[in-house]
């Protein structure tokens, strides 16, 4: 365990990060503005996955090309999906949501082991090119993510802070009732959280492609993972979740390097650190209580 | 709707029991005269029936868990280990105790999160929970796992026996709980909880004790199931499924109800086998996720809810006539 | 043991603000109590705080002698107090005979200490007995907030806190209530209520607490208090008749 290494696992493990940062914070955002909490985000993401991965083995495309092309699909399925299903959701009590939207996480995991089989996948990454800092060596895909998720989280604050739909959308999020009587459309607020929501989802899926093995229930963990960094950080504060990421991530990435055998069950060091903090403050790190 | 109490007020057993001497005469004339089938797809029923009962019950306060895992590997995982030490019925006593107790503790310290962060962290603690099982090797197996005790030799039409007889057990907690005022209690502290305190029901006890009792039920789940194969491992035994399942399984028969978690029970299985046999071994599962949106969006009350109000649709015309 | 209800420089929070700011009342045994003061005043946060769904910044209630702060609101109805709420709160599935039920069961049936056996008893007082098997979704105002005062009365209390039980009714309805808590103080129950409807402190009250920005700005007999210009510019701007006093 030199300095080298210890460095090494750092860097990895922030960039890294990036990944469920994005996630995170696209959660965060749909579940400040709209409140429903849909399990079926992590769904997002393995599709995005799916679809850089199917775009570079069958047309060669370059993960950084398919990331924004995830960006828009997923952020269309997203709206869709929300005008079919999710608003009618949005009636039934709150419980029911949580099942519903966890029943339409099973639906979409199980499609995509019909559609696409179960066999693992995983993406060739030899187009994107490994750097070294000094003795520090950073893999192209790890690059990948770092920048990639450095990007999303700039143009989701850019989105939330500086464009008129971000205003309508923090309006929403703060003041429901308030927003309305302003003239606020609140249900388009809604359908525009998703679909950045889904967008960015679809984003984090090419991050993904790049780093781990694709299958169909890759949504499912990494989903909840998600969605304890959210709660756990505070709900709908978006540096909130990039700290909870960056914490799960350290946490995980130490776990993994330093700990013999640490690989096959540091996935669950981020699940018990997620589920301490909720219980000793409910409302989360950076939370406030509404 | 609240069942009202009729002008002839049985008590609750006595109005029970003969849910009970079906489940019992169906049951038992399957494992000892069926297909072995269908006696394999009876046990699976069985255990998952005993789950969604476990779920249930819980729900009915308002906590609706995700989790439902964790505690079934609990209990697989303390009965298979202490049974070195304790014998079978030792291991089963002191383990399913050791559950409830962790449960209690457990309901206890998530009494202050509602909703989605309950959900969440019910969750996170069932996925957590394997890391527990690997880290502690020595004790549990670690990832090569755990061989607990296995009943009647693996004779699985004994073992089906077995497990009824349990089913039949939660039924009667079950039912225990859904007499009509602790009924209306758990429906107050659900839905109105600041009328349930001024009743003076005593809200934070009721949830702890029912999240006890839930754990503990869940627990005797992962016993049974030990003792079916006879092997346990950390991703079989916190599997997701074992939370996902009894949940789609009480919302399709009907929540809020003992004979709905049965009738979900079997009708999901059944749904299971037809989509296995048209769609094949992968993804067919899906109709698990369709049948929670279905229930959930058209059908709230479900299977049963659907009969109860047939049958005073019936009823009704009949009277007319 | 005297039937004192005494709250000792008693604070509130929420967030930054101060809902009950050192607050202190001894409210006399057996009597009907008015407490009134403008909206937002911390009128309804008192009662929170007094039946322990608000948690208190500083300060101590006891009733009776026995300290309040930190139980749970279940046992403080069971040591005796018992509430209603400004909006009533209507569970759907239930009719008025399993809310009453509900209620005596699990106070202990205390409600025998002042003369009710049964649900049916309960009703009867409140001249509700005809509707025991309605369902809570199909009762209008006035009889969700004669259900809020059977509600009470079937936890046996020995004081009752009602929180603007007139808000809404009309002039025989508020008639009706002012009869009905008159009958239910001849039971031996304390009352305390918070109210608008200035009349109704007049004609009920022994005693009268003015309450305005979580403070008590002053007390005494309700003829006295409502005279007073300094209780009357609290109001100021608020629709409230001093005319009828």
């Amino acid at each position: 365990m030199t300095a080298t290494t210890v460095i090494q696992s750092i860097v990895l493990s922030i960039l890294v990060a990036g990944l469920i940062a994005t996630i995170a914070s696209g959660i965060s955002l749909v579940l400040g503005v709209t409140r429903i909490v849909n399990f079926a985000h992590g769904e997002f993401v393995m599709l995005g996955a799916y679809l850089t991965y199917w775009l570079y083995v069958l047309y060669g495309i370059s993960p950084y090309v398919s990331a924004l092309i995830s960006f828009v699909a997923i952020g269309f399925l997203s709206y869709i999906v929300f005008r079919v299903f999710l608003y009618r959701v949005l009636q039934a009590e709150h419980h029911n949501q949580l099942l519903a939207t966890f029943g339409l996480s099973i639906l979409l995991t199980n499609l995509a082991m019909l559609i696409f089989t179960p066999n693992l996948r995983s993406m060739s990454v030899e187009m994107l090119p490994t750097y070294k800092i000094g003795a520090i060596i950073i893999p192209g895909n790890f690059l990948f993510v770092g920048i990639m998720g450095m990007v999303c989280y700039l143009l989701l604050i850019y989105l939330v802070s500086r464009t008129s739909y971000g205003m309508m959308m923090r309006m929403t999020s703060s003041h429901s009732e308030l927003a309305q009587y302003s003239g606020v459309n609140v249900f388009r607020a809604y359908g525009l959280s998703f679909v950045i929501g889904g967008a960015f989802a679809g984003a984090a899926g090419s991050m993904l492609a790049v780093l781990f093995y694709i299958h169909p229930s890759v949504g499912l963990e990494l989903g909840i993972k998600s969605f304890a960094v959210v709660v756990a950080s505070g709900i709908g504060s978006i540096p909130g979740a990039i700290l909870g990421a960056l914490i799960v991530s350290l946490a995980e990435g130490m776990v993994s390097t330093f700990l013999p055998s640490g690989a096959s069950w540091a996935y669950g060091v981020g699940f018990l650190i997620l589920m301490f903090i909720l219980i000793f403050k409910p409302t989360g790190i950076l939370g406030k209580k509404h | 709707m609240m069942e009202r109490q009729s002008v002839l007020q049985m008590g609750w057993l006595a109005r029970s029991w003969v849910s009970y001497l079906i489940v019992l005469l169906c049951g038992g004339l399957l494992a000892l005269y069926g297909d072995p089938f269908y006696v394999q797809i009876t046990l699976g029923i069985t255990i998952l029936t005993i789950l969604a009962i476990s779920w249930d019950i819980l729900a009915r306060t308002g906590q609706i868990s995700f989790g439902t895992a964790a505690f079934f590997g609990i209990g697989a995982y303390s009965t298979a280990i202490l049974h070195v030490y304790l014998g079978v019925i030792g291991s089963w006593l002191i383990g399913i105790i050791l559950a409830i107790i962790i449960a209690l503790l457990f309901g206890r310290a998530l009494l202050k999160l509602q909703g989605m962060y309950f959900a969440i962290t019910t969750f996170a603690f069932s996925l957590a929970l394997p890391v527990v099982a690997l880290v502690l090797s020595p004790i549990t197996g670690g990832a090569a796992g755990i061989t607990p005790y296995v009943f009647w030799g693996g004779n699985r039409r004994l073992q089906l026996l077995m497990c009824i007889l349990f089913l039949i057990f939660a039924m009667i907690i079950s039912d225990w709980f859904l007499q009509l005022r602790l009924r209306v209690a758990a429906f107050l502290i659900r839905s109105h909880p600041e009328l349930a305190f001024s009743s003076g029901i005593p809200v934070v006890k009721t949830k702890i004790i029912t999240f006890g009792v839930s754990g503990g039920l869940a627990a005797l789940a992962g016993a049974l199931y030990g003792g079916l194969y006879g092997f346990i491992v950390p991703e079989d035994a916190f599997n997701p499924l074992w939370s996902v399942l009894p949940f789609a399984i009480a919302l399709l028969g009907g929540v809020d109800s003992t004979l709905g978690p049965i009738i979900g029970g079997v009708v999901l299985r059944i749904l299971e086998e037809k989509t296995k046999d048209l769609i094949g071994s992968y993804g067919y599962q899906l109709v698990v996720g369709a049948v929670i949106i279905l229930c959930i969006t058209l059908m709230p009350d479900g299977i049963l809810g659907l009969l109860k109000r047939i049958v005073r649709q019936c009823t009704n015309l009949w009277k007319k006539s | 043991m005297e039937e004192e209800l005494v709250i000792q420089n008693v604070s509130v929070h929420f967030g930054g603000l101060k809902a009950l700011d050192n607050i202190s009342i001894t409210c006399p045994p057996k009597k009907i109590i008015g407490l009134i003061g403008p909206n937002g005043a911390g009128k309804t946060t008192l009662v929170s705080a007094i039946t322990g769904f608000a948690t208190l910044a500083s300060g101590e209630i006891s009733f009776r002698g026995k300290k309040l702060s930190g139980l749970s609101p279940n046992l403080i109805t069971k040591c005796g107090i018992a509430r209603t709420f400004q909006i009533p709160i209507i569970p759907k599935k239930l009719n008025v005979r399993e809310i009453l039920d509900t209620a005596m069961a699990y106070t202990e049936h205390h409600a025998k200490g002042i003369g009710f056996a049964s649900p049916e008893g309960v009703a009867s007082f409140c001249r509700m007995t005809q509707l025991l098997d309605t369902e809570c979704r199909s009762l209008n105002l006035p009889q969700l907030k004669r259900l809020e005062l059977a509600r009470v009365l079937a936890c046996g209390p020995r004081i009752i806190l009602i929180d603007e039980v007139m808000a809404g009714l009309g002039i025989q309805d508020t008639q009706d209530t002012l009869v009905l808590l008159q009958e239910i103080y001849k039971l031996s129950v304390g009352i305390l209520v918070i109210e608008h409807v200035m009349s109704v402190i007049t004609t009920l009250c022994d005693y009268v607490f003015v309450m305005s920005n979580g403070k008590l700005l002053t007390e005494g007999v309700p003829k006295e208090v409502l005279r007073s210009p300094e209780v009357q510019k609290v109001y100021l701007g608020e629709d409230i008749s001093f005319d009828d006093i």
